[in-house]
């Protein structure tokens, strides 16, 4: 049944339906079942006419760019480009992700370096900055604005600033000169290039997570962290028995969805590598998928990859997600 | 109701602090003043080497202040900044700019409209629509951009503005649930007022609905714009023809690394900035205070 509103009121018209209903069954013969006329208002017909309007372009959106998309991708993993049946991408795959100078066994040890660092390195770096933005460090509204500009700027502006600072002639480069023997073009260099990118990974990381985090922890009740610390209760202490707990939900969330986005998310990689002779010792699980696609349009061994890194990270996601909730989340 | 009171150092107890917890906070604060500094120096840099000549940006000192302040990179800039294809720099910031604009706002009143149905009307299909809405943000799907290239192409939608509007009619995602959210906690009261009135669900929509919701509304396309202005993946794969300045820029360098006049491209880079740190400029508050986990707090 159709109706309007489901903040505990039904609406008018129903109302009005109810109320004549109630009065037909008053005056009809308690033995005899009432028979009600089906009938349909113009009201719920305008219901059912805008909800068909409105919502008809959103799921057929969904129909053709959701679900068409990923059926199709499972079908093409088992396809040759001409369409025929085989498994010939898989041994690929496997082929690329086991040898030893496989381009996706290169990119899933990339792959795991920058989610180790997102998730030890600077979501942690992030509760510590926010937990000094909260209790109002000196600076704290200018700290929390400029922390913020590397989410804000475009990475095409960011990684073109951070590429000329670390140039041979930007000023990473002059000191090196100076300070070693033919020092190493870092993101020309495979030895230093993913260290690189990495460090440009948590040197412009911050912004959002501290936005979140430090909204988290705005919403404690300043009356928990007063008693505490007139118990006696120290920094330390603060952060381990009333911060984390109570920020917590914010935490498994941002836990969650790094985990999700682990296979696809392609970072700063084509900005900072792509074109160079060593940009296949930097790739990343995304970032080769990207380049596949645009490069070779390959389309089948990008979906053979996609379905076996799905199905490995799935149940990665259902475990995280126990994990998280085996940590009751405090209530406050 | 009384607000709880909340936030960290607004309190006279919490802000008296013990010796050794002074000084923890002041060797953080040295450390967030470094962080900060390594944050706005490089741009400060861009911005000092963007007013030198191309040979002395080359041969000269690199902390250097430039000998001629040309400011005139600026104009050069859009002389110069044109791609292989004839895309000058005016056609980057055009494109930017219907770019921006169209996906920001066709994403948001979809997911709007989306979050209005599904919170305010109960129906037969509500229930399956919305957990495939949530089942589809949860599950982590890797590599159907081979799938989806393959299929804007068989829709001739590659390389077309029709992309930018097929795309972003979506209506799902994390804008859905934050829309969804809000209706849900808007009261129906005004919608009855308007169908006595003998309004209809379109009218109590637009005339009502939107209105009350112009708040998140409002941060939501804040966020989406400075999304999409940044945005250079898309460009690149699926609208070449059509450059902005974050792809166009990108193009420019990458095409030509060895013939590019630094200065001059820089002087572009900060350009291309100028926007959205405007608007962050009038709408930080907004985006400051309603940034939420799962994006955007209603």
């Amino acid at each position: 049944m159709q109706r309007g509103g489901n903040c505990g009121h039904p609406p008018a018209e129903d109302r009005i339906l109810e109320t004549e209903n109630v009065k037909t069954e008053e005056f009809a013969p308690a033995e005899l079942p009432v028979r009600r006329k089906k009938h349909v208002s113009p009201m719920r017909r305008g219901q059912t006419v805008f909800l068909t309007v409105m919502l008809a372009v959103p799921i057929v959106q969904w129909f053709i760019f959701w679900l068409y998309v990923n059926i199709n991708t499972i079908l093409l993993g088992f396809q040759t480009n001409v369409g025929t049946w085989t498994l010939h991408n898989f041994e690929m795959l496997f082929y690329e992700l086991t040898a030893d100078d496989g381009v996706l066994g290169m990119a899933l040890g990339n792959t795991l370096k920058y989610f180790f660092t997102n998730v030890f390195v600077i979501m942690v770096l992030a509760v510590i900055i926010s937990y000094f933005m909260f209790r109002r460090i000196a600076g704290a509204g200018a700290f929390r604005i400029i922390f913020y500009l590397p989410a804000l700027i475009s990475s095409v502006a960011m990684t073109a600033v951070f590429e000329a600072f670390v140039s041979p002639t930007g000023p990473v480069g002059w000191i090196l000169e100076r300070i070693m023997e033919n020092p190493p073009e870092l993101l020309a260099d495979s030895r230093t290039a993913t260290p690189t990118i990495l460090f440009y990974c948590v040197w412009t990381g911050f912004g959002t997570n501290i936005l979140l985090f430090t909204g988290a922890m705005n919403r404690i009740p300043i009356s928990l962290l007063e008693s505490a610390k007139l118990d006696g209760a120290g920094m330390g202490r603060e952060v381990v028995s009333i911060i984390l707990p109570l920020i917590w939900p914010t935490i498994s969330t941002l836990l969650i969805l790094n985990c999700t986005s682990v296979f696809s998310a392609s970072g700063p990689i084509l900005l900072l590598e792509g074109g160079r002779d060593e940009f296949t010792k930097t790739t990343t699980i995304g970032y080769w998928i990207f380049n596949m696609v645009y490069e070779y349009s390959s389309y089948n061994m990008v979906s053979a990859t996609g379905l076996f890194f799905t199905c490995i990270g799935v149940p990665f996601i259902l475990l995280v997600r126990w994990l998280v909730e085996l940590i009751p989340a405090a209530e406050y | 109701m009384k607000k709880k009171k909340t936030a960290g150092g607004e309190s006279p107890i919490l802000k008296e602090r013990s010796q050794a917890e002074k000084i923890v906070f002041f060797i953080v604060g040295v450390i967030f003043t470094l962080y900060a500094v390594s944050l706005i120096y490089p741009f400060v840099w861009v911005f000092i080497n963007s007013l030198k000549g191309a040979l002395e940006y080359e041969n000269q000192d690199t902390f250097g202040l430039p000998q001629q302040w040309l400011f005139s990179n600026y104009l050069l800039a859009f002389q110069q900044l044109t791609l292989e294809d004839g895309t000058t720099f005016f056609d980057m910031i055009f494109n930017s700019v219907w770019y921006t604009v169209l996906s920001s706002a066709l994403s948001i009143f979809t997911c709007s409209v989306t979050g209005y149905c599904l919170s305010k009307y109960e129906f037969k299909a509500r229930g399956i629509i919305y957990a495939t809405a949530i089942f589809c943000m949860t599950i982590p799907i890797v590599g159907s951009m081979g799938s989806y290239y393959k299929l804007i192409g068989e829709l001739g939608l590659y390389d077309t503005p029709f992309y930018v509007v097929a795309t972003h009619l979506s209506g799902w995602g994390f804008n859905f649930l934050v829309m969804y959210g809000f209706f849900k906690s808007v009261s129906w009261d005004y919608a009855e007022a308007a169908f006595i009135d003998g309004g209809g669900h379109f009218l109590v929509f637009f005339r009502i609905m939107i209105p009350l919701a112009l708040g998140p509304v409002v941060t939501l396309f804040v966020v989406a714009f400075v999304q999409n202005w940044n945005d250079y993946m898309t460009m690149i794969l699926y609208l070449p023809s059509y450059p902005t300045l974050a792809s166009g820029l990108y193009t420019f360098q990458a095409n030509s690394q060895r013939l590019v006049n630094w200065p001059v491209y820089y002087a572009g880079l900060l350009i291309s900035l100028i926007p959205v740190l405007v608007l962050f400029a009038f709408c930080s508050d907004i985006m400051m205070r309603n940034m939420n986990v799962g994006g955007i707090k209603a």
